[in-house]
């Protein structure tokens, strides 16, 4: 079951027994069987009836709202109302040494995945990644024995730091320049497309997470800020780099987006519409991608180990489980 | 009694504790195709209300609650002909003679007892699949087990962690938790991660 995205901009939606009815300028544009689909991502300018809301949240059907690439909230029906994993889950938060253990394996997963990412590109490419893929490699063994959160949170960020120094190697269009990581503004198109793929990640995660019956704004890595789904940045560590910046890079440099795709809005980058559109089906056909699970040792969808990834969290964090085992991609 | 056992509770319990444990202690709610598939169903008769239909009169979604057994009920359908109150239970697919059925009607019948007083001797399941009905009689061993069972399920509720699960593919793959129990990946996944592999 996918995610249905309705992007085009001024769209009507309505309901008719088990189907939506997409209208624009009072013609029907669209007819979607909602039972095909899990999520629901709906852009700012349109507009669903209360009814066709109401079919999406009886059906369990996560309702994503989207301001450009920003999440602005959701809508979800009956929930999965664990209570006792809710109250595990701030005791593991106020504990130290268990936040710790679950961060660790969180980075340990990140450094490990971006490692086997960039070992791929040096392999496919003959470019020349040895001296950040050791670097990577040193901050797993320091993250091991990192003491404390912030040690570890450094050690997370230097090799970020160097991941995304060594990043423009890996693409290879020269009208596509890349400046080190913006979030907002994103100063160039390269952060852009990122800032867009990790915004969907960041959704997926968050519905995944609720319904694995956890609070999305608990986290473990991050917890510093209120009001943010800190356990949803948490989980995308393990996927950012193979999940979104390779899809970027990809796209890139295959020339499925161009440097006339985007626009200049005062001092930020942005998406033209109609390649947005084209990011999110490539997106979301990713999702669908098969990717070998290392741990589960098996080939599953993006999409099946978002959800498995958000129980095993649960199921550790529960204590149900000895370990939290993270996604490392082979 | 602080604690209530939900007499649906019976039918997971017969099928793994660890289900029960899972759909009625936890209250997870898991997605998935079979359980929507039997929310369908149900949809029909979830509309409290009372009815006649030939000779029989319909009491459709009563909850009831036995003090005595910490119980507590949803009934389909009582339904009352010649003068006696019958439970019966509507069920997916068309196997009869499923003890946990059976478990769970005679836990309604047991707590229509309570409440009206007086005894019910027996109960009827229907099932979709075939639109057959199967009379289930309420004897005493039947009875016993049906308390047995739920003095059983109110020991989960003082668990921390869910029991043991039965990990028998042929059921666990039919089970509405298996995307949230992971047996598959439980088997495999044991120990701390081993990070000296993968560095
Ligand atoms: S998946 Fe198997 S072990 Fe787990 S609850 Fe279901 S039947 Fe029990």
């Amino acid at each position: 079951m996918g995610t249905f995205y309705l992007s085009e901009p001024y769209c009507f939606v309505r309901k008719e027994s088990e189907r939506l009815k997409i209208y624009k300028d009072r013609t029907l544009i669209r007819e979607v069987r909602v039972q095909e689909y899990s999520r629901f991502f709906i852009h700012e300018s349109s507009t669903l009836t209360t009814d066709a809301l109401m079919l999406l949240a009886e059906k369990g059907i996560d309702v994503v709202y989207f301001s450009g690439n920003r999440m602005i909230g959701r809508f979800v029906g009956p929930e999965n109302k664990n209570v006792r994993l809710r109250i595990a889950q701030v005791k593991a938060h106020l504990s130290e040494e268990k936040s710790l253990h679950i961060a660790r394996n969180l980075v340990l997963a990140k450094l490990k995945n971006t490692r086997t990412s960039l070992q791929r590109f040096a392999r496919r490419r003959e470019l020349e990644l040895d001296p950040v893929i050791l670097f990577l490699k040193q901050s797993m063994d320091h993250a091991l024995r990192a003491k404390d959160l912030d040690e570890l949170r450094g050690i997370e960020g230097m090799a970020a730091k160097r991941y995304f120094e060594a990043f423009p190697m890996l693409i290879q269009q020269s009208d596509f320049s890349f400046e080190g990581r913006s979030r907002r503004p994103a100063k160039d198109p390269v952060n852009a497309l990122l800032n867009y793929g990790y915004a969907l990640l960041k959704a997926e995660l968050t519905g995944a997470l609720q319904a694995a019956g956890l609070d999305p704004y608990i986290g473990y890595l991050h917890r510093e800020r209120y009001g943010r789904e800190s356990l949803a940045l948490d989980l995308m560590e393990e996927f950012r780099c193979i999940m979104v910046d390779n899809l970027v890079v990809k796209m890139v440099n295959q020339g499925v987006v161009k440097r006339k795709d985007f626009h200049d809005d005062v001092g930020e980058s942005r998406l033209k519409e109609h390649a947005r559109k084209r990011f999110l089906q490539e997106f979301d056909r990713r999702r669908k991608d098969e990717v070998f699970h290392q741990l589960l040792q098996r080939k599953m969808s993006y999409r099946e180990i978002f959800h498995k990834q958000a129980i095993l969290l649960a199921k550790f964090i529960k204590g149900e489980a000895d370990d939290y085992y993270p996604f490392l991609a082979k | 009694m602080e604690i209530f056992v939900e007499a649906h509770a019976i039918n997971a319990y017969a099928y793994c504790p660890r289900r029960c444990y899972y759909e009625y202690v936890e209250r997870v709610f898991y997605h998935n195709v079979y359980t929507i598939h039997g929310k369908l169903l149900h949809e029909h008769v979830d509309h409290a209300g009372r009815e006649h239909r030939g000779e029989r009169q319909l009491y459709r979604s009563l909850y009831l609650r036995s003090e005595r057994l910490g119980l507590s009920v949803r009934c389909d359908v009582i339904e009352e002909a010649e003068g006696v109150l019958y439970p019966v239970e509507y069920k997916r697919g068309k196997q009869a003679g499923w003890e946990n059925n059976h478990l769970q009607l005679c836990a309604q019948g047991l707590a229509l007892e309570e409440w009206i007083g007086r005894k019910i001797p027996f109960g009827y399941l229907f099932y979709y699949g075939s639109f057959r009905r199967e009379k289930v009689i309420f004897d005493d061993a039947l009875r016993e087990r049906t308390i047995q069972t739920i003095k059983a399920i109110r020991a989960l509720h003082l668990q921390d962690q869910p029991p043991e699960g039965i990990d028998e593919w042929f059921r666990c793959k039919k089970c509405s938790m298996v995307d949230y129990c992971l047996p598959q990946e439980r088997a495999r996944l044991k120990g701390k991660v081993p990070w000296e592999r993968f560095t």
